[in-house]
């Protein structure tokens, strides 16, 4: 099978099927899903939509929402999967609108702002067992599109081709050692590419039953799976609050837990975000209170355009899977490549393509591999097939250490943060002439520039800042025009204004009345 | 009777109050005196930064007080303000009987 639709048509009416966890929860076999796909795969011709047609797609957990993502993809649309919006983003129909006429989208779904463009919606009673609406595509054809890092204020959409999904499928099976009696459990957003590669997508190849649930339902009841389930073999992936978060929910809940509950979880993929040597060791103190076995835990590597996985390990233990950095900073270890993946620390060279830096010495992070695109859509192809992932790492043993990243990226809880979205925030702010947001171990700092005469309470910016990126800066202050360092050509020299301005900032809890500039 | 019940009820949510106010390591008087916005509680709340950690302080409150299995996080936002926070709490504690 070398493309996603040959898999869709060997879905069948095993007892395993899918689980959407709510009240009521809603649950399906594989056989029950692949006659909605292709009842909605006609559903959808007979709108109009044809093949190569880019459709927009917030993709829900929910089954109106995996249909139609399956069904277009199907029928040979291309689904554009998007992030759906933050709270209180005034600006998101208008970006999404601007993606649309960019990127030629023609059709958006239903749940989607009106964009300009016809909408769909699913027919939840369409359902065939023939194979009506499922075309044959070449594992060369574009598949889906989803944007890297998730912003979509500076977007890098990446094609991904039937055969990048795939291979990456394959090889995220192969990692955890799949087979048909797994029971997978997803509770990230299928907008994102972990849920949707890893949570979603990778649980087709052996039919296993899943159980999906949205991250806010995870938070509230971050045991709701693991009590209901009666597997033994359970694949989920957990970024590294989500790990903190359960860990501390067991801790909190102490011994009206079942002691045996964490046994259950045989495959932990941990990713998406900084893997924190206290947030591991914490879970592997509480290992044997809850039958955890430590090895089951996979922290890995990987981003949108490599498809997702990139490199993995299984956990050895705090003394070999990190190491410590001269300055006292532990690093975890992400493991090696996935078989047929390329990966060099180094430098950009003068044709493009990475030079390599001695082994063990620090550099960008470069991909290359079957799960990679070829470039960004209707952009140069990356050269000689590498990606520069903007991250930096070092390779010891074969192994990956990513240690940072230079690209302009906070990750807060998982989710990506872009400092010019929030500057774009702040600066709507009345009496705020300019502000810079620096970064510095997934940390950020804002320094605000008022305009003459005004009062800013930054403590009103920073809760600002948190409704509508979820969290706050971990330190401002108030800067003079002529105090945030740009080049001459305008661009934000952010480490050097962080740099300048450091010993001024103070965290937001500590910022009280309103201060005078 | 019933009076003892809605005293005990209070006296659980109070515990509640109190012991989220001790999570985020923010004064009662000053947490719960106007109906703040929970995006302006992590502003100004030491321990707490973002909505993971206002969730696990939430949480952890419940299940110090072991109503978790009774009483459901309420799903919430930093929109939302603390005044809903607790309004939904005291619904559940009145819904589920909790004395």
């Amino acid at each position: 099978m070398s493309t996603l639709n040959d898999l869709l048509r060997k879905l069948d009416h095993r007892t395993a099927g899918l689980t959407f966890a709510g009240a009521p929860a809603v649950e399906l076999t594989y056989g029950d899903l692949a006659g909605l796909i292709r009842g909605n795969a006609r559903h959808f011709q007979d709108l109009g939509v044809r093949r190569g047609d880019r459709v927009a797609l917030s993709i829900e957990s929910d089954l109106e929402h995996v249909v139609a993502l399956l069904a277009l993809i199907a029928m040979g649309a291309v689904p554009v999967s998007l992030k759906g919006p933050r709270t209180g983003d005034d600006q998101y129909a208008a970006t999404l609108r601007r993606l649309v006429t960019r990127y030629g989208v023609a059709y958006a779904y239903r749940t989607l702002p009106d964009l300009g463009v016809p909408t769909l919606t699913w027919a939840p009673g369409a359902t065939t067992a023939a194979d009506l609406g499922l075309v044959d595509v070449d594992a060369d054809d574009p598949c889906i599109i989803q944007f890297s890092s998730g912003s979509l204020g500076d977007p890098k959409p990446v094609p991904l081709r039937h055969s990048s999904l795939l291979a990456n499928m394959h090889a995220i099976t192969a990692v955890d050692h799949r087979h048909a009696g797994a029971q997978g459990w997803t509770f990230l957003p299928l907008s994102h590419d972990m849920g949707l590669i890893g949570g979603l997508l990778s649980n087709l190849i052996h039919q296993n039953p899943l159980f999906l649930a949205t991250p806010q339902r995870f938070l509230r009841r971050p045991l709701e799976f693991l009590t209901w389930t009666p597997s033994d073999d359970c694949v989920v992936a957990m970024p590294d609050f989500a790990v903190r978060y359960l860990v501390n929910h067991l801790t909190n809940r102490g011994a009206r837990t079942d002691a045996r509950l964490l046994a259950r979880l045989r495959h932990i993929y941990c990713g998406a975000e900084p893997i924190r040597h206290e947030t591991i060791a914490a879970l592997v103190g509480i290992a044997e209170a809850w039958g955890f076995e430590p090895s089951s835990l996979i922290p890995c590597y990987g981003m949108a355009e490599a498809t997702l996985i990139v490199t993995s390990h299984r956990f050895r233990g705090l003394a070999d899977s990190f190491l410590t950095a001269p300055n006292g900073r532990t690093i975890a270890c992400v493991g090696q490549p996935i078989p047929g993946t390329d990966v060099v620390v180094g430098q950009r060279g003068p044709s493009g393509e990475p030079v390599a830096s001695a082994p063990g010495r620090e550099g960008v992070v470069f991909v290359r591999g079957p799960g990679v695109c070829r470039g960004y859509l209707d952009a140069p192809e990356f050269p000689g097939g590498w990606h520069d992932t903007g991250d930096t790492g070092l390779l010891r043993d074969g192994e990956l250490y990513v240690t940072g990243r230079v690209k302009e990226l906070i990750i807060v809880n998982g989710e990506n943060l872009f400092p010019h979205d929030i500057e774009q925030v702040v600066l709507q702010q009345e009496g705020v002439r300019d502000c810079m947001v620096m970064s510095e171990d997934d940390r950020f700092f804002v320094v605000v520039v008022p305009t003459p005469r005004a009062t800013i309470e930054l403590s009103s910016v920073a809760a600002q800042i948190a409704a509508q990126f979820g969290a706050v800066p971990a330190g401002m202050a108030l800067g003079a025009a002529g105090e945030l360092e740009r080049t001459t050509s305008g661009k934000p020299m952010r480490a050097t204004t962080l740099a300048a301005l450091r010993p001024r900032m103070a965290p937001p809890a500590a910022l009280g009345a309103p201060l005078q500039p | 009777m019933l009076s003892d019940i809605q005293n005990h009820r209070q006296d659980t949510l109070e515990s509640f109050k109190a012991c989220v106010a001790r999570r985020l390591q923010m004064e009662p008087a000053k947490l719960y005196n106007k109906s703040m916005k929970l995006s302006e509680i992590v502003a100004r709340s030491p321990t707490a930064s973002n909505s993971i950690d206002l969730m696990e302080a939430v949480a952890g409150a419940m299940a110090e007080l072991e109503i978790d299995d009774r009483v459901e996080l309420p799903a919430i936002t930093l929109q939302h303000t603390v005044d809903q926070l607790i309004d939904e709490v005291r619904a559940q504690l009145a819904v589920n009987g909790i004395a």
